[in-house]
């Protein structure tokens, strides 16, 4: 797992133009779009209430769901492994490769796999490991990390990305997008038609025909996924749905969620290998269920929401903070809202207490969500853990200081005699501190995070209830 | 690293949503397992469409699919299909092979258009998975599909509301036809069109024919052209699918 330097990466991301440009690009696209969507859609955006329904209903069947999906899967030939946590999974993944002698992996974009680190595992097993979503690909070329769910390489530009392909797959220099996607294609169709093993994540299940599902706009996933002799799915434990007839509604939000389309490009459902006779498909079919922290989630009520999102990114394209602070701030696999509520309660709140202090609780993220999640319900409910301590989720107090601060404070607001002698003394003492045009520029001490970005208007020498009882009181009584 | 197995796995889940042993509900206490009426109505107005109402379903088709650079194009016989075909081969260049080769699934339909008769005259041939022959013929298959520029298979449906064609795989319809040339055309008749997602969800969920074939080791939709936008939010059709696509709807 990476360490955390949010507030670093926030400002390097602000301060650097070609990223902002992308975020903004992006946001006024997309974000805009998915909310036009929304209000077209024949039922409307309360569509989502109905999604969200949905998932609530699966998630509290978990594990009903989850033995009809294994009994379904396993019916259809394929196999199925249950790991509790990233290295158990990593390891199922890796005998599958021993025992198939594989040498070539492609893979699909998923989170979940970069959440485990298992391009790290595949390589350290000498497996070479191949993205093969564009964006992902590019980033793969770069060295970099994914800093958008659905659009990996946001923060690129198309000249950086020409100079990396001259470099990397040795064409000629050009910064026009069909020529470099047709370059990538050219490249990745060379993978795909040797790879021995195909990788993919798992949008939603279906625990009724027991099938899996992937989504792409690229076809890279149905690439990865009829070719090689080998698939393996990777699959959030939570991405199960009951009823095949959910899809119907779910399907057409996620699409709409990620891309503002009305529907994916491309939705396949997997259900285990090819069946006898049949010309392509897998020989093996391999479904890895995961949990990592997930049904910790599940046992707070009050977090158990979470475990509804279906990964869109919908709520980065509306995000304010994301816009401008981009993916990579967030220093692991989920950014945005999502991230801010996810890597905090998968790697430990504390760890990831940036994350969920710096979103700004605007709600943007809840109307963009295609299963409307109460994003900012659960920011506030991960602040007031780090306020205060929680034994559950062993989150430690963020900040003695603060704790104690507004004790006092609490204490001083109460009392009106002792909050007026606060008053006068704050009225004298903020003489001398410094300042710039009338207002206060610095405050001393826990107080100059207030003062960072912004002058503070000085106390006034009259408070205005005293002034309302000189002027408007008396006057009143006249 | 934990290792455990399914009933642990289960059984960590059961613990987090305090469910009691003595639970004994299945899968099918919690989803629908007989149709309702809403659903047995929806059936009977799939089934009792007439020509006007499909011909209503195409224009809504055609509309959707337009915007997705995808053609949607009425034929009045099989004969203008594979007409149509012969010039879009004629015109179009081979991308991957050397020369110029077309895979088709082995479906009723697709048969009908007599492809190798159409394609002759420029000298394309035309490559069906030969289902007699073993194994070895089947991978023969998949090679000639990654070298041809052109797919051409059937669907299952078409869905207007979303230009989304659906497939299952079959013996005879392999998954490689519409994705590893660089032209995709899907041929189709008017009844195949559907209205919208919930009609398709319906039929696959209570149609009998649908019911009894389950929904395969693989069912597909595709909407539109493969395509990317990871390159600055530029759209490019064709990543690594097709990067053209094609509904001809036999009016026969």
């Amino acid at each position: 797992m990476n360490i955390l330097n949010y507030k670093s990466e926030a400002e390097c991301a602000i301060n650097n133009p070609v990223l902002q440009k992308a975020l903004a690009n992006l946001q006024e696209r997309i974000g805009k779009g998915t909310a036009q969507g929304y209000r077209e859609l024949p039922e409307g955006p309360e569509l989502r209430l109905k999604a969200h329904a949905i998932r609530m209903r699966s998630i509290e069947n978990l594990d009903i769901l989850l033995i009809a999906l294994a009994d379904g899967i396993r019916k259809n030939g394929g196999h199925i492994h249950f790991a509790y946590d990233g290295k158990t999974a990593l390891k199922h993944c890796l005998e599958i490769a021993r025992k198939h002698n594989v040498k070539l992996a492609v893979k699909g974009k998923s989170m979940l796999t970069e959440e485990i680190g298992l391009n790290h595992a595949l390589n350290d097993a000498g497996i070479e490991t191949v993205e093969t979503d564009l964006g992902e690909y590019i980033i793969q070329l770069a060295g970099e990390k994914p800093s958008h769910i659905i659009a990996p390489a946001i923060h690129k530009t198309k000249e950086q990305i020409g100079r990396l392909f001259q470099d990397k797959l040795g064409i000629a220099y050009t910064d026009d997008p069909p020529a470099l996607t047709r370059a990538a294609r050219k490249a990745l169709r060379e993978k795909f038609l040797q790879a021995d093993m195909g990788i993919s994540g798992c949008n939603l299940a279906c625990a009724e025909t027991g099938h899996i599902t992937t989504v792409s706009n690229e076809g890279n996933i149905r690439m990865a996924t009829t070719l090689p002799k080998v698939h393996v799915a990777f699959m959030g434990m939570e991405r199960v749905t009951a009823d095949l007839k959910d899809h119907e509604i779910l399907f057409r939000l996620l699409a709409m969620g990620a891309a503002a389309q009305k529907m994916a490009g491309y939705v396949s459902y997997i259900g285990g290998p090819a069946r006898s006779g049949q010309t392509d498909g897998p020989e093996a079919f391999h479904l890895i269920v995961i949990d990592n922290g997930r049904s910790r989630i599940l046992a707070d009520t009050d977090f158990r929401e979470m475990l509804c999102c279906i990964r869109c990114g919908g709520c980065l394209n509306v995000c304010p903070v994301y816009g401008k602070i981009g993916g990579h701030s967030y220093g692991y696999a989920y950014s945005g809202p999502v991230g801010a509520v996810v890597n905090p309660l998968l790697m430990g709140i504390n760890r990831a207490s940036d994350l969920c202090l710096g979103e700004s609780l605007c709600g943007a993220c809840m109307e963009a969500c295609p299963v409307n999640i109460d994003i900012p319900r659960m920011l506030l409910l991960l602040r007031a853990k780090l306020a205060q301590g929680d034994k559950t989720w062993d989150v430690k107090v963020k900040s003695r200081v603060e704790q104690v601060s507004f004790a006092a404070w609490s204490c001083l607001i109460q009392s009106r005699p002792l909050y007026d002698l606060f008053l006068k003394t704050a009225y004298h003492g903020q003489k001398l501190l410094p300042r710039n045009n009338k207002m206060i520029s610095r405050l001393p001490f826990a107080g100059k995070g207030w003062t960072q970005s912004r002058d503070l208007q000085p106390l006034a020498e009259q408070s205005f209830i005293s002034r309302f009882k000189d002027n408007f009181a008396e006057k009143q009584n006249d | 690293m934990i290792e455990i197995g399914q009933a642990e796995f289960i059984g960590n889940i059961k613990k987090a949503l305090n469910r009691k042993d003595s639970c004994k509900q299945t899968l099918e206490d919690i989803i629908q397992t007989v149709p309702n009426s809403d659903d047995l109505k929806l059936l009977e107005k799939i089934k009792g469409r007439d020509n006007k109402i499909h011909a209503a379903l195409f224009n809504r088709l055609a509309e959707n699919g337009k915007s997705l650079n995808m053609v949607v194009t009425m034929k009045k016989d099989a004969q203008s299909a594979a007409a149509s075909i012969a010039r879009i081969a004629a015109q179009k260049n081979s991308e991957w092979g050397d020369k110029k080769t077309v895979v088709a699934w082995d479906h009723p339909l697709v048969r009908s258009l007599e492809l190798s008769t159409h394609l002759q005259a420029c000298n394309i041939p035309v490559h069906y998975p030969d289902l007699k022959s073993g194994s070895n013929q089947l991978k023969k298959f998949s090679t000639q599909a990654a070298d041809s520029f052109i797919g051409i298979t059937s669907a299952d449906f078409c869905i207007a509301q979303t230009a989304t064609l659906t497939m299952k795989t079959r013996v005879g319809q392999p998954r490689c036809v519409s994705l590893l040339p660089s032209i995709h055309i899907a041929v189709i008749k008017p009844g195949q069109i559907l209205s919208d997602l919930k009609e398709l969800y319906t039929l696959l969920k209570w149609d009998s024919d649908e019911q009894t074939e389950g929904i395969t080791d693989c069912m597909t939709f595709i909407t539109g052209p493969s395509k990317t936008a990871d390159i600055e939010a530029t759209l490019v059709n064709g990543a690594h699918g097709p990067k053209e696509l094609y509904v001809f709807v036999l009016n026969e």
